[in-house]
């Protein structure tokens, strides 16, 4: 079996990655710390990279006058404003705290707010379309955890309160512990695999 | 059977065959009684095949000793297989040495299919000489006595006066060799030369038989009515020379261009035996006799002539009937008026005599004129005409017609299913919700009121944050994570500002650092909006601004190792305190590490990346509502990575609460962003509430009312 470098790299880098987590020592120490801080600054040119991506796409898009390409002329104009922004004051001045305060996030909380009532629209409409068991559990579910959220006027009932606690302490951590458990055998099998060399994403 | 070789390939054919089976050329003519090819000679030479008149005239014309009817210079007739031959060499020699003059072709040699009169060189039949040939005036024969003129018909003798005036030698003596003897066999009779006009006109119009030589026999009006009979073959002069126009202009030329003395010998021989009369008597070698033909009206009594004689030449035309004259005529009945076909796919297209003017230029009939009719090879292998746009069509026909045409070129369709209409959205539902939720939200901030009840339990995970934050030392820094969306900067923005306060408060330095692009202006945007409340925190001194940590997981696990080499390698920015940077180059120095996240995931990564690697920093947790589920887990496990939470607004509140606890009344004191949202916040969860239950109590009457109409229905 041809064996190829890019697979004996990886393997080394991710045993030595592991090592460093169960055995004590220098050696492993500043083997780690190399390959972290080039990680890091791979990583840092690769964020470039796709920002020098997306730049490409719009400006493209700009050209040949494809549909929406004034929404492309509107992020061009953004990206190059706060990139001269932040280059020429810094990430912490008044000014580039400024527009994300001021711009990105009303927007984002606009959004935010509108899945709110998106959400309680489906609710409701859910009632009316589907009539079943799973439908009066999340009516049900939704109800009293809202319930219990919400203060309720002039009176308080800690009794909703505890209520809702539990609906979202017990049944659903289960639920999620569930999940968190089921994500770390997956990422536990996958590095295996590719420590292994059966899976090999970098060669995509 | 006796096969019938093809003309055209020489294979062998069957006798009845009219096409060659191989190369499919005709075996037979084309025209009326024609014989195959091949099998012309057997059928002629056979017996059968010698009608009964002609076997009668045999025997009369048979020796008998006392009969008064005698072949001349023959004792025996010969057979007719003797004649076929004789005549067959008459034919081919006269072919050969004597050309015929031009324009004396009879009805007989068209018959035959012959360029020339046969000239019997044997025993001739006496009905052999056809009335073209005149006379000898030699003959032995003494000629018969005409009738008296009183006899003749009256057209006769209009025609004898005409010939008397323009001087045709119809009576006068023929030429001097001598006429050829007739052997009655083997020839056809001489009357059967004329044309059938002749025939038809009954036995005082048609000439009798002639016997050769026998000029007595002929009535002399009758010779009269005879056409002129072919000129005495001559010796052809040089001066006078009788070949057409054409060829006279190429004699004359060579005549010019070769001198008299120039001509070969043999030329000249051949000149004089051209020359030379020919010895038609001699060719037959036998001297001529006298022979009585029976009269006219035996041969035409009825039984005596074929069928196909009599057939051709009705003596009494059927008279011309005039169309309508005594019969009803028919009416074609509308419908049938109206399928008739206007031009017919077979109706003749030349023009007329196109036919005859027509000559082959290929294939077996090359050179042949008006075998076939006009446009034939037009016509073979083509479909025949749409006879559909020739009829006389109806205007409702054409309708239906057009109808059946638009349905059968319409392309099948098949049916499909009509698709199911989708409900129109409905915006004003979405509409109503979001009025009903705005307006809930600025009621409380319009009317100035706070209805809604304080939290009266705080979470555990709440007290235990504050009870940490409590505990921090001043020396050591506080790492501040802020790694939220701006989305979520509403909720979470109340919970931190709540517990930095609390931290300010405590006065313990802070480092802030993020793990998003955004993090770092959101960080700022904290500190700026609590430091109005807390003015000892500088930039540098109390508050390290460390900004973006890239590489995500990477990045992260960088910073718990060296978090100053992760984030600024080197040089620190001017200004620092030299003992906080100091602190920054361990993650060990901290002395907490509090996470504000909006995603369990960013949660996740700080504590697996950073927590296992400084465990003795404890690390508290800032999450929204819908993050909590995926959180608490590692807040609650038996060795938690999560020594504190806020969950949310309603962890904001309370955490508020805490900070202005009025330890006399036991309520909040001091108000806060989140205090200052919590009449909003109710009001708004208030309204989300009812508009489920009446959803709800909408869809359950809504399926108690079908339901009772169904059953009402039943």
């Amino acid at each position: 079996m041809r064996i190829k470098a890019s697979v004996i790299v990886a393997i080394l880098t991710g045993a030595i990655m592991l090592l460093g987590y169960f055995l004590p020592g220098a050696f492993f120490a500043s083997v780690r710390d190399v390959m972290l801080r080039s990680g890091m600054i791979i990583g840092t040119v690769a964020l470039l990279l796709g920002v020098g991506n997306l730049l490409q796409v719009h400006l493209r898009k700009i050209r040949e006058q494809r549909p929406g390409h004034l929404y492309s002329i509107f992020m061009v104009i953004s990206l190059f404003s706060v990139f001269a922004v932040v280059v020429l004051f810094g990430p912490a001045h008044p000014y580039s705290v400024w527009v994300v305060s001021e711009i990105q996030r009303p927007l984002e909380i606009g959004l935010m707010g509108l899945l709110a009532v998106v959400l309680l629209l489906a609710g409701v409409r859910l009632l009316f379309r589907r009539q079943a068991l799973g439908t009066l559990v999340f009516f049900l579910t939704a109800f009293l955890v809202l319930l219990g959220t919400a203060p309720l006027p002039f009176i308080s009932l800690p009794f909703l309160e505890g209520l809702r606690n539990w609906i979202v302490q017990v049944p659903t951590v289960a639920g999620a512990r569930g999940i968190l458990l089921g994500v770390a055998l997956g990422a536990t099998a996958t590095g295996l695999r590719v420590l292994l060399g059966f899976d090999q994403p970098y060669e995509r | 059977m006796a096969d019938v070789r093809c003309p055209m390939c020489g294979k062998p054919n069957a006798e009845e065959a009219e096409t060659c089976l191989y190369c499919q050329a005709r075996l037979k003519p084309v025209g009326p009684g024609a014989e195959p090819l091949g099998a012309a000679e057997p059928s002629a030479a056979g017996g059968d095949t010698v009608p009964d008149w002609l076997s009668r005239l045999r025997d009369q014309g048979s020796p008998t000793p006392g009969g008064t009817r005698e072949l001349s210079g023959e004792a025996e007739a010969p057979s007719d297989q003797e004649a076929s031959d004789w005549l067959s060499r008459i034919r081919t020699r006269a072919d050969d040495e004597s050309p015929a003059p031009s324009g004396s072709t009879s009805p007989a040699e068209d018959v035959f299919g012959r360029g020339k009169p046969a000239e019997p060189s044997g025993p001739v039949p006496a009905f052999a000489s056809s009335a073209e040939e005149k006379p000898p005036a030699s003959a032995a024969t003494t000629p018969a006595e005409p009738a008296s003129e009183e006899d003749e018909p009256e057209w006769l003798k209009r025609l004898r006066a005409r010939r008397a005036v323009e001087g045709t030698p119809g009576a006068a003596p023929g030429p001097s060799f001598p006429a050829p003897q007739a052997t009655g066999e083997g020839l056809p009779p001489d009357w059967m030369h004329a044309p059938h006009e002749d025939l038809a006109t009954g036995p005082t119009a048609a000439p009798g038989p002639q016997l050769a030589g026998g000029e007595g026999i002929v009535p002399s009006w009758l010779s009269d009515v005879q056409p002129p009979a072919p000129a005495p073959i001559e010796p052809v002069p040089p001066s006078a020379p009788a070949a057409p126009a054409a060829f006279a202009s190429e004699d004359d030329e060579l005549r010019g261009a070769y001198s008299e003395k120039e001509i070969p010998d043999w030329l000249v021989s051949a000149r004089e035996e051209a020359a030379a009369p020919v010895d038609v008597a001699g060719l037959a070698g036998v001297p001529a006799a006298p022979i009585e033909t029976p009269p006219l009206e035996e041969l035409l009594a009825p039984g005596v002539l074929p069928e196909w004689l009599t057939a051709g030449s009705s003596p009494t035309p059927p008279p011309i009937e005039v169309p309508g004259e005594g019969l009803e005529q028919a009416v074609l009945p509308p419908w049938l008026r109206a399928m008739r076909p206007v031009e017919g796919p077979l109706a003749p297209k030349g023009e007329p005599g196109e036919a005859e003017e027509r000559v082959e230029s290929a294939g077996p009939l090359a050179g042949l004129r008006g075998v076939l009719p006009p446009k034939f090879e037009a016509e073979v292998g083509r479909h025949p005409p749409v006879l559909p746009s020739l009829l006389d069509i109806q205007p409702a026909h054409a309708a239906h017609a057009e109808l059946l045409q638009r349905i059968v070129s319409t392309p099948e369709s098949r049916a499909v299913p009509r698709a199911r209409r989708r409900p129109q959205a409905r915006p004003w539902g979405g509409l109503a919700v979001l009025v009903i939720l705005v307006a809930a939200m600025m009621v409380p901030g319009a009317t100035g009121t706070s209805v809604f009840a304080r939290p009266s339990v705080i979470a555990v995970e709440t007290l235990q944050t504050a009870n940490l934050i409590n505990s921090l030392p001043r020396d050591r820094p506080l790492l501040l994570a802020v790694d939220y969306d701006a989305a979520a900067s509403a909720e979470l923005e109340a919970a931190a500002l709540a517990v930095l306060d609390h931290v300010m408060t405590v006065g313990a330095p802070i480092a802030s650092v993020s793990t998003r692009p955004v993090g770092a202006a959101l960080a700022e945007r904290l500190m700026t909006r609590t430091r109005a409340a807390h003015p000892q925190y500088q930039s540098g001194i109390n508050y390290l601004p460390l900004g973006y940590l890239p590489a995500g997981p990477i990045g992260l696990r960088a910073f718990a190792a060296n978090p100053w080499q992760a984030i600024f390698g080197q040089s620190a920015p001017e200004g620092w305190d030299a003992g906080m940077v100091a602190a920054l180059h361990a993650s060990s120095n901290f002395s907490a590490i509090l996470v504000v996240v909006s995603d369990p995931a960013a949660l996740q990564s700080w504590i697996e990346q950073v927590h296992t690697a400084v465990p003795s920093v404890p690390l508290v947790a800032i999450v929204s509502a819908a993050a909590e589920p995926l959180t608490r887990p590692y807040y609650e496990s038996a060795f938690p990575s999560v020594q504190g939470m806020v969950v949310g607004l309603a962890g904001a509140e309370a955490y508020e609460c805490l900070n202005a606890l009025d330890p006399a009344s036991g309520r909040c004191g001091r108000l806060g962003v989140a205090d200052s949202m919590w009449d909003s916040f109710g009001m708004a969860v208030l309204a989300a509430v009812l508009i489920l239950l009446v959803g709800g109590l909408a869809s359950v009457i809504r399926r108690g009312v079908i339901s009772m109409r169904r059953t009402s229905h039943e």
